[in-house]
């Protein structure tokens, strides 16, 4: 609620008055943004520990004290062994030095700087000094990932899987999507109520014949499960079609009808075009549903690792008893990266600001 | 006196109101006056894709589900089922489970789905601005948190919510608030379970974008020269353009809040911990489901569940017939 | 599309139609037709894309009773339910799978690997669709019972073929007699006794003296018991100010290092409390829920022991960074942790991190009132009744069960006492100047937990969310009555055992 009143208030407070327009105009969207920016930050706060994370050593996290940002502690080399370094209040002045052997009361310390010195026998806690950090990511977290997963091979299959199911999900909401938002026809209401029932039941109920529909028929082991089913349209794409088609004025179709168009005609040369944002819309969250989509592919693929999505692959950081969180969310981080540029570019289509409805007057 | 503002919107604005839709409607000539049987036979043949994937894929399961409903089908023993009538449906009545989740569910949906509607218009508003620099980059950061695979999203949460070293209580206690125990106490469970929530409103975002792509210019334009502010704009301008898209973002934040399973599921033991607070009607069927095999049971939940939705948004259309504008007429 | 005389009969019924119909989806689906575009799409795709993908949208995967590429009869084998499924064991048990295909042409083992988190769900759908696997494993005693009454009786086969595991235990082979009615469900494979693992690093900083190596050993001139082990963890429990947990001046709100936990305990009271002796909720009349004396005294020291004395972390301290989200003793700030020998699987990271801890030892689980119960783990390889292949399935199963590789692989402690050397070699590999004493895994085998912690009782994965959700409670919840809570959930459990038993 705040939002909308506060977007709002920055958007009233820009416009007015008739003096100095081009100052306001210019406060106004220097507000505007520094708001979004402020805003957006708080909200991006888990991605940025997600980032952050991936590109942390294993371990880093559980060491006391430790900086949040991806570093490694200093070290240095004693007696071929590598050694932490801490700022070590010695004399009066604070000096950076190994840490060779710890103990509770009394610890032993060497000048990383001169390491055939005498070492340094410090009373005092150990844990009490502060230890010296250097920013450092790691990359290797994404090439471990990279290569274990045979990410070549796996993206291939995502996409693949995700463009398939999209284009048929897409061409199939939109057709009959039209169909409900244009055509009168007998057993109308009832038959998109029936629509949307398809989606309100859980598919926790509807998993099991389902299953047992696709192996009757061989298809595990296949991509088939995974795009079949979106050729005949979901409710979500189609409802939402439907409510945009339902905006759009009918004087353009009775234009184009005018002109002997046949429905399809119209369909794709009036009604499309004038949907291009909930077309890219619709488009999108499939796409990126099929790319993120889990449960179901493995329970179709898992003998064929193979075929496998990327989803499934990323799981194995998850097994029982050994979660690499770094890994996780490094490959995750490689996941995203095709749904994340692919959404930078569909943007286009909500730039606009307007579309020509052709709203009469 | 708002009327009068709006000026010649007034013909618009009227429409939105119960009555003027319909007479739109019938007015209003049609392209295919032509006869209705051809009409109908083109409307049969659009929606011929999903009519044949209902017949083929999806209303089989629905039936399967329904009839497992009269068993007791247990998925480890599907050679003992048989059927039981209706003692599944007498047995949820008395099920506390059952009746806790429904009560959890409720509660939820009552701070979740107007959460999700304010805070994905509020976004979308924010960044179909023209006055936002960098619209762009904006859209594609506040989108992202949906692009993230499950399991890691999942991992974020927990660890950014750990009261011991996650960066919510750090960031609380640096403004000298205590942290509270989020996932693991019954009163905070909720309110973490929204702002993870909150990171699920990215298609929502995304479709209130395209709506708001439907709004012509030209109206706020005319509108500002008869001297309307923002706040009048949006209220009579934005909404009632949007209306369809806000209907359609209610009625699937109503279907998905009801399903609410995964998250609930991830992040809260599997069990619905802490002492049952987080069990959501949808996680206490995939237990019976699927950890206790009463695939019968479940399947008799998740009718009692079909049907709730189904009537509540039988409401919401029933609401909608006389709120919502559909320039294109209601078909 | 002939309906499968295995397949539960009534959801047969149900989509029988519905499968009738689909046949005639087949050519459906196909027809080019004006508002299906996308069947077109499949073939251009794959002319441009390699051959996997070809495969990828041809249905033609193996009719169940064809045989596999190489002429032999297919079988397919479940993982995911235990150990398995992280990456470097799937690459371990391809090659095992793909040199098992190359070496005989009876068999063709098909491999499915599952993600723990799904594994059960996923198995439990296909047994429900008629759709099984033919083996399932690694598995342990708790998987066996979630699937107790679809588990093959293998005493037949291994009758028949004249199996048998040389040199194990013949109370081994009975330990797997675990089905309905006492049935064989499992070949002796492998056993992880448990034991304390220890990191020297924290015990030297303390200036503390190792724990014993050797039953019957002292520690400091005393019994190695459990109260001995509460003494010596609070001593390894420091604050960040260098304070350990028996100085008055510590913080425990800022713990930084702890002292012991029974790690991945999968939240089992009776696993957590099997050192002071075993025990079941099922009292031994079958029918009767139970709180064992062991129970309840256990619980209390643990609970003591997480919000007293502090030396056992909270579940928030276990998920926090502090100890590597839940693998405590890895991130080094654990310094004792009483678990199972395929507990080696976690002790250093993933490559590409390095080890937090540079030393660390075996010792001897602690005992209580003069007893040692060190609670043993058990996998091994099951098949399911609805096998239509038993015989191949079988021998394919004993390929599995006689693979050291896949036992190393594991971190599986051999049965075949044969087989142990070769086993310690390749474990301490991994801890290049480590030196590891496997004389305590040895001796721990000879005090198993009678009964088992992971024991059958009716209704066995309701019972187990009941008793999972009582440990989380205390885990979380500082101040809870821990005989009021076990109280509940007696009456709990018995309402679940009622619910089986009329």
């Amino acid at each position: 609620m705040t939002t909308v009143t506060s977007v709002q208030k920055l958007l009233s407070f820009a416009d007015r008055g008739p003096v100095a327009k081009s100052y306001r105009r210019y406060l106004g969207r220097a507000s505007l943004t520094m708001f979004a920016l402020i805003l957006v930050s708080a909200y991006l706060l888990p991605l940025l520990y997600m980032v952050t994370t991936a590109f942390q050593q294993p371990g880093q996290a559980s060491t006391p004290g430790s900086p949040v940002y991806p570093a490694s502690p200093l070290t240095g080399i004693y007696q071929g062994e590598e050694y932490p370094i801490y700022a070590v209040p010695i004399d009066g002045t604070t000096r950076n030095l190994m840490l060779v052997e710890k103990g509770r009361e009394v610890s032993t310390f060497v000048d990383p700087a001169d390491a055939s010195a005498t070492p340094i026998v410090w009373q005092g806690r150990w844990r009490t000094l502060v230890q010296a950090w250097t920013f450092a990511p790691e990359i290797k977290n994404f090439t471990t990932a990279w290569s274990q997963l045979n990410f070549p091979r796996l993206l291939f299959n995502t996409a693949a899987i995700s463009v398939l199911s999209t284009l048929a999900a897409l061409i199939s909401s939109a057709l009959v999507a039209y169909g409900f938002a244009r055509f009168r026809f007998p057993g109308k209401n009832v038959l998109f109520i029936i629509l949307i029932a398809t989606i309100i039941l859980p598919f926790q109920v509807t998993l099991l014949p389902t299953y047992v529909i696709f192996t009757r028929l061989g298809w595990t082991g296949t991509w088939l499960p995974l795009i079949v089913p979106h050729l005949f349209a979901n409710a979500y794409n189609v409802f939402l079609l439907r409510q945009y088609f339902m905006s759009i004025p009918r004087d353009l179709d009775e234009a184009a009808m005018i002109d002997g168009a046949s429905p399809f005609r119209i369909l794709r040369s009036v009604i499309l075009p004038l949907s291009v944002p909930a077309i890219v819309a619709v488009t999108l969250f499939h796409f990126f549903f099929a790319w993120n989509d889990f449960f179901i592919p493995l329970l179709y693929l898992a003998a064929k690792p193979e075929l496998q999505p990327l989803s499934i692959a990323i799981q194995q950081y998850n097994a029982l008893y050994s979660t690499q969180p770094t890994l996780i969310q490094a490959a995750s981080l490689m996941t995203m990266a095709v749904p994340v540029v692919v959404f930078f570019l569909a943007q286009r289509a909500f730039m606009r600001g307007v579309v020509i409805t052709g709203v009469e007057k | 006196m708002i009327q009068d503002e709006m000026g010649p919107f007034n013909e618009i604005i009227d429409t939105t109101r119960a009555g003027a839709v319909r007479t739109t409607r019938i007015g209003g000539p049609r392209w295919y006056a032509t006869p209705t049987g051809r009409e109908a036979i083109w409307g049969v043949v659009f929606i011929g894709p999903w009519l044949i994937g209902l017949v083929l894929l999806t209303a089989g399961p629905m039936i399967a589900s329904l009839i497992l409903s009269f068993t007791n089908f247990d998925l480890v023993n599907p050679g003992a089922v048989r059927f039981i009538g209706l003692d599944n449906y007498e047995r949820m009545a008395s099920d506390p489970n059952v009746i806790k989740s429904l009560i959890v569910t409720f509660r939820f949906a009552i701070i979740a789905i107007p959460l999700t509607m304010v805070a994905s218009l509020g976004f979308a508003l924010m960044l179909n601005s023209a006055k936002l620099l960098g619209r762009n980059i904006f859209r594609t950061l506040v989108y992202m948190p949906m692009q993230i695979p499950l399991v890691a999203s999942t991992l974020v949460w927990i660890g950014f919510l750990n009261p011991e070293t996650g960066w919510l209580n750090h960031m609380l206690g640096f403004l000298g608030l205590p942290g509270p125990d989020w996932l693991n106490s019954e009163a905070w469970v909720y309110p973490a379970l929204s702002l993870i929530g909150l990171w699920g409103i990215g298609n929502f975002m995304l479709i209130n974008l395209a709506g708001l792509q439907s709004v012509p210019t030209e109206l706020y334009e005319a509108a500002r020269i008869d001297g309307a502010g923002a706040g009048t704009m949006f209220r009579r301008i934005t909404i009632p353009l949007m209306s369809p898209i806000l209907l359609y973002n209610l009625v699937i934040s109503l279907v998905v809040t009801f399903q609410y399973f995964t998250q609930a599921y991830t992040i809260t033991n599997g069990r619905g911990d802490p002492d049952n607070a987080t069990l959501f009607i949808n996680l206490d069927l995939y237990r019976e489901a699927f950890v206790f095999n009463h695939m019968g049971y479940a399947a008799a939940i998740a009718w009692l569940l079909f049907v709730i939705v189904m009537i509540l948004t039988l409401c919401l259309f029933a609401f909608a017939r006389r709120r919502v504008y559909y320039a294109g007429g209601e078909g | 599309m002939h309906a499968d005389r295995s397949a539960p009969k009534a959801l047969l019924a149900l989509v029988g139609v519905v499968a009738i119909v689909a046949g005639a989806c087949g050519a459906t689906a196909s027809t080019p037709s004006p508002s299906v575009a996308a069947p077109s799409e499949a073939p251009s795709v794959a002319a441009v894309t390699p051959a996997p993908s070809l495969a990828a949208i041809t249905p033609a995967p193996l009719p169940p009773n064809a045989p596999g590429p190489n002429g032999g009869v297919v079988v397919s084998w479940f993982v995911g339910l235990g150990a398995g499924a992280q990456p470097q064991q799937l690459q371990a048990e391809a090659t095992f799978v793909d040199a098992f295909n190359a070496s005989q042409k009876d068999v063709y083992i098909s491999l499915e690997i599952y993600n723990n988190n799904v594994a059960a769900s996923i198995l439990k759908t296909q047994i429900a669709a008629g759709n099984a696997p033919d083996i399932i494993g690694p598995v342990g005693v708790e998987g066996l019972n979630l699937f107790r009454d679809q588990l093959l009786d293998l005493a037949p086969l291994i009758a028949s073929t004249g199996y048998s595991v040389p040199g194990v235990d013949p109370k081994l082979v009975d330990f797997f007699k675990l089905g309905e009615n006492n049935a064989t469900v499992g070949v002796p494979f492998a056993t992880y006794p448990s034991f304390m693992y220890f990191n020297k690093d924290l015990f030297d900083e303390a200036g503390l003296p190792y724990p014993p190596t050797k039953v019957g050993d002292l520690y400091q001139g005393k019994p190695w018991d459990m109260d001995a082990v509460r003494k010596l963890a609070m001593q390894l429990t420091v604050d960040k100010n260098g304070n350990d947990a028996t100085s008055a001046s510590f913080d425990p709100a800022n713990v930084v290092q702890w002292g012991f936990d029974m790690q991945y305990a999968d939240n089992s009271p009776l696993a957590e409390t099997a050192l002071f002796g075993a025990s079941s909720f099922l009292a031994s009349d079958g029918k009767s829920a139970q709180i064992p004396e062991q129970v309840s005294i256990g619980e209390k020291w643990y609970n003591d022991g997480v919000w007293k004395d502090h030396f056992i972390p909270s579940a928030n301290q276990i998920n926090s960074d502090l100890l590597d989200k839940g693998n405590e003793f890895e991130s080094g700030n654990l310094a004792m942790n009483e678990s199972h020998s395929w507990f080696t699987c976690c002790i250093y990271p993933a490559a590409p991190a390095k080890p937090k801890i540079k030393q660390f030892g075996f010792a001897i689980a602690p005992s209580y009132n003069g007893v040692i119960t060190a609670k043993l783990h058990a996998d091994t390889f099951s098949l399911l009744k609805s096998t239509k292949v038993p015989d191949a399935a079988f021998k394919a199963l004993t390929a599995l069960v006689g693979s050291s590789e896949l036992l190393t692989l594991y971190g599986a402690f051999p049965a075949n006492p044969a087989q142990q050397d070769a086993f310690f070699k390749a474990t301490e590999a991994n801890f290049p100047g480590v030196k590891l004493d496997w004389s305590v895994p040895q001796a721990m085998l000879a005090f198993p937990d009678v009964p088992n912690h992971q024991s059958w009782v009716p209704n066995y994965a309701k019972a187990k969310s009941a008793w999972q959700a009582f440990q989380n409670k205390y885990r979380t919840t500082a101040g809870v009555d821990i005989d009021a809570e076990l109280a509940k959930l007696k009456t709990t459990l018995q309402g679940i055992f009622d619910e089986v038993n009329p």
